[in-house]
């Protein structure tokens, strides 16, 4: 655990002693807030759905998932390899799990940030006298920060198998875009409503998983469970990439 | 392990990459096993963390929903409305929408929800076709053979209109949003048992109910099926009794007087707790005949005028005016509904009006059951009066104050007591009700679309399908910012848009300096 903390932190000092971090959450922030007033003018002031758009309801949110997840992790270990400090890391006394672990609480703590400008809008409605669906709104917020643990850790999976960082966030864009996609593949192949495929890529539908449950102020713990059990999945994918690093 | 030197052999990175690759497979398999097993029914929890619980069914319906027989279906065929009710239609739909996502969720073992894209109008328009719909903007909710239809506008949401004046406008709104109660009768109504069976007698010059035409019930009974009645023909010259399955017997208008035999059975069939919707002839002629519906409605309590009701009516100048045949086509407003009974409360909250011509009135008479209970559902205006015909059978259309009762009076009236039978033998549930609707041109096709829910309502009520339940819905009112009052918006502007990034970047640039000195 300690070695996860170690990481945890090297990861966070790493991220916001650059430049690039910066950058991402003053535009991340911008675009959260001008979607936010976006959505207020357009629905004639309903504070709910303004707040939903500005989180999973609406595209902008998903956009910056699948963007904004392959930036911050296509350093993480791409870049450590290239640059050498990875052997260090390799050779500390820490297990490539904790390594992994380590840098996805990073990553995910950074989108955390990210994504925390809904509650300061939330905070500003209050002064304004409209108090939101406070309950509602921090479910929507965990669970947009579960979502995107789970595009970090399939970040740090194109991360671990690359040797380039460019390479790594290009194709963990590409399976990001492919993994919030997959669903609409029933329609492409022209699959009934019911029809078996169809119901198979629901399963995997992680916009319905997020709309269906922590959008609508629900904590379902299929739903929680899901994203949870899949960013576990990556993270172990990820740790066996990091682990043939050595075999190389 | 055997090593060369320089490497690993390819035939041990082949076992190695293949016992990476299955336990990846089986790490993979874990991950879908623990995400099949969290949604199974009896797993699966939910926490509702709204401040108004808007996740969780009201008890009343949830208990509903779990005690259906057999697997129901909920077909939504819901479009917006052209404009200037775009926006407020479009509100309401993905109410409903909302509603049913949280009405099936972790039920799809009792329930099935089908919402039919009237973009694609082809296919919605088939599925309408095989229900016998000719509408849009209603839910289909069918539990095996029965079925019943929910209207949005009508059932689910009522909608005020606003005020199109540019001087006091006031843009459409959801006035009440009632899913809970409505699906929830919707779903005892098809969870009931066997369909209910409705017959309208024939034989003796009746309105015809199985083909259309101006005079025709055909809409009533074609709504009648979509609601999930069996709608048939009582003819008593084939079959003297009535039918044990029969539920409602309607008998409409008759221009003949009806045989004693024929009065026995139906005075039988309301003695075992039948239910009928009578509506006394129109035609004076056969009005004043021995074996007339009226003398039968006498022993139910009920005694019908003779005379048509009447009111005065306004011309293009607005003035009223009195002495034409118009005067008995009567405009009921809500006022003169009931508002605490079933077949006239859903008419009476949403404002609406009947439309009622050439009725009979009503009174309520010494002759009926002790327990009967008398219920006046639609009421005339406050100027109408009886006008009787002249012994020559003309009318004068004018009130004549000597002779003629004034008033309100009563143009639809509804009665129930003990089924006399039943009462016999102690069983206190099976209860008689018989409707008494004194128009017959009131719900024929011509105005079906003007009084069709108050027909449907009248059935429902002597069907038993009238279940009430009050399930308080939920606050209408949504949380709002005033954009044009409040100076909200430009604040949201600095502050939201500008000011957080900005603190962001000055962040970033005090660490940049710092880092660099």
């Amino acid at each position: 655990m300690s070695g996860i903390g170690t990481i945890f932190r090297r990861e966070l000092a790493g991220l916001f002693l650059g430049p690039l971090a910066w950058v991402i959450l003053c535009i991340g922030l911008f675009s959260s807030g001008y979607f936010f007033v976006l959505g207020l003018a357009g629905t004639g002031g309903d504070v709910q759905q303004a707040l939903s758009l500005s989180l999973g309801g609406g595209w902008p949110f998903w956009a910056l998932l699948i963007v904004v997840p392959p930036l911050l992790t296509m350093r993480m270990i791409s870049e450590e390899a290239r640059s050498g400090v990875l052997e260090f890391l390799l050779t500390a006394p820490v297990s490539d799990f904790a390594v992994i672990v380590g840098k996805l609480l990073a990553a995910v703590f950074f989108m955390a940030l990210l994504l925390s400008g809904v509650l300061f809008h939330g905070l500003l409605l209050g002064l304004f006298g409209v108090t939101p669906d406070w309950g509602a709104l921090l479910l929507g917020y965990l669970g947009a920060v579960l979502a995107s643990a789970l595009f970090c850790a399939l970040g740090l999976v194109f991360s671990a198998a690359t040797q380039t960082p460019l390479l790594a966030a290009f194709l963990a864009f590409v399976a990001n875009v492919a993994l919030l996609t997959l669903p609409l593949a029933a329609d492409f192949f022209g699959s009934p409503p019911g029809g078996a495929l169809r119901v198979a890529l629901r399963q995997f539908d992680i916009v319905l998983h997020y709309q269906g449950s922590f959008l609508r102020g629900v904590l379902d713990t299929s739903h929680a469970v899901f994203f949870l059990a899949w960013t576990a999945f990556f993270a172990f994918l990820a740790t066996r990439f990091l682990e043939a690093r050595r075999w190389r | 392990m055997a090593l060369k030197s320089g490497g690993t052999s390819s035939a041990v990175r082949m076992r190695i990459g293949a016992q990476v690759a299955l336990v990846i497979l089986v790490a993979a398999g874990c991950a879908y096993v623990a995400t099949w097993l969290a949604a199974r029914p009896g797993l699966a929890r939910q926490f509702d963390w709204t401040a108004e619980r808007r996740n969780t069914l009201p008890v009343e319906l949830a208990e509903i929903v779990d005690a259906l027989p057999q697997r129901a279906k909920i077909e939504t065929f819901l479009r917006p409305m052209d404009a200037p009710f775009t926006e407020v239609s479009q509100d309401a739909i993905a109410r409903v929408r909302d509603f049913l996502f949280v009405l099936a969720k972790g039920r799809e073992d009792q329930l099935e929800v089908v919402h039919w894209s009237l973009d694609d109008i082809a296919t919605a328009k088939t599925r309408l076709a095989e229900l016998d719909l000719r509408e849009d903007n209603v839910i289909v909710i069918s539990c095996g053979a029965e079925k019943t239809l929910l209207r949005l506008y009508r059932d689910v949401a009522e909608v005020d209109v606003g005020n199109p004046d540019p001087r006091q406008f006031a843009p459409a709104r959801i006035a009440s949003f009632r899913p809970e109660e409505a699906f929830a009768l919707a779903l005892k109504r098809v969870s009931s048992g066997a369909p209910v069976r409705i017959l309208f007698s024939s034989g003796h010059g009746e309105r015809e109910f199985a083909a259309p035409g101006e005079g025709s019930l055909f809409e009533l009974s074609r709504a009648l099926s979509v609601d999930g009645f069996t709608v048939g023909a009582w003819d008593s010259s084939r079959e003297p009794d009535l039918p044990a399955d029969c539920a409602v017997l309607a008998i409409a208008d008759p221009r003949q007087a009806f045989g004693v035999e024929e009065l026995d059975a139906v005075r039988r069939f309301l003695a075992r707790g039948g239910r009928l919707l009578a509506v006394p002839s129109s035609s004076d002629a056969s009005f004043a005949q021995s074996g007339a519906l009226h003398a039968l409605l006498a022993e139910s309590g009920i005694q019908v005028s003779a005379g048509r009701v009447a009111a005065p009516f306004r011309d293009p100048s607005g003035a009223e005016r009195v002495g034409d045949a118009r005067v008995a086509t009567l405009t009921v407003p809500a006022e003169g509904l009931e508002p605490r009974h079933p077949v006239t409360e859903s008419l009476w909250r949403a404002k609406r009006r009947l439309v009622v011509p050439s009725s009979r009135a009503f009174a309520k008479s010494g002759t009926g059951p002790a327990d009967a209970a008398f219920a006046e559902l639609v009421r005339a205006p406050r100027n109408a009066w009886i006008d009787r015909p002249t012994p020559a059978g003309l009318y004068a259309w004018v009130p004549d104050v000597e002779s003629e009762e004034l008033g309100p009076v009563p143009l639809c009236v509804a009665v129930s007591y003990l089924a006399p039978a039943v009462r016999a033998t102690a069983d206190e549930r099976a209860v008689t009700r018989v409707l008494a609707l004194g128009s017959a041109d009131s719900i024929t096709d011509k105005l079906f679309a003007q009084n069709g829910d108050f027909a449907l309502n009248a059935f429902n009520w002597l069907a038993a399908r009238d279940w009430r339940l009050s399930i308080p819905p939920r606050s209408n009112e949504r949380a709002r910012i005033d954009l044009a009052q409040s100076a909200a918006l430009p604040w949201f502007n600095r502050l939201a848009i500008v000011g957080l990034p900005l603190v962001c970047a000055l962040l970033g640039v005090v660490l940049f300096l710092r880092r660099r000195s």
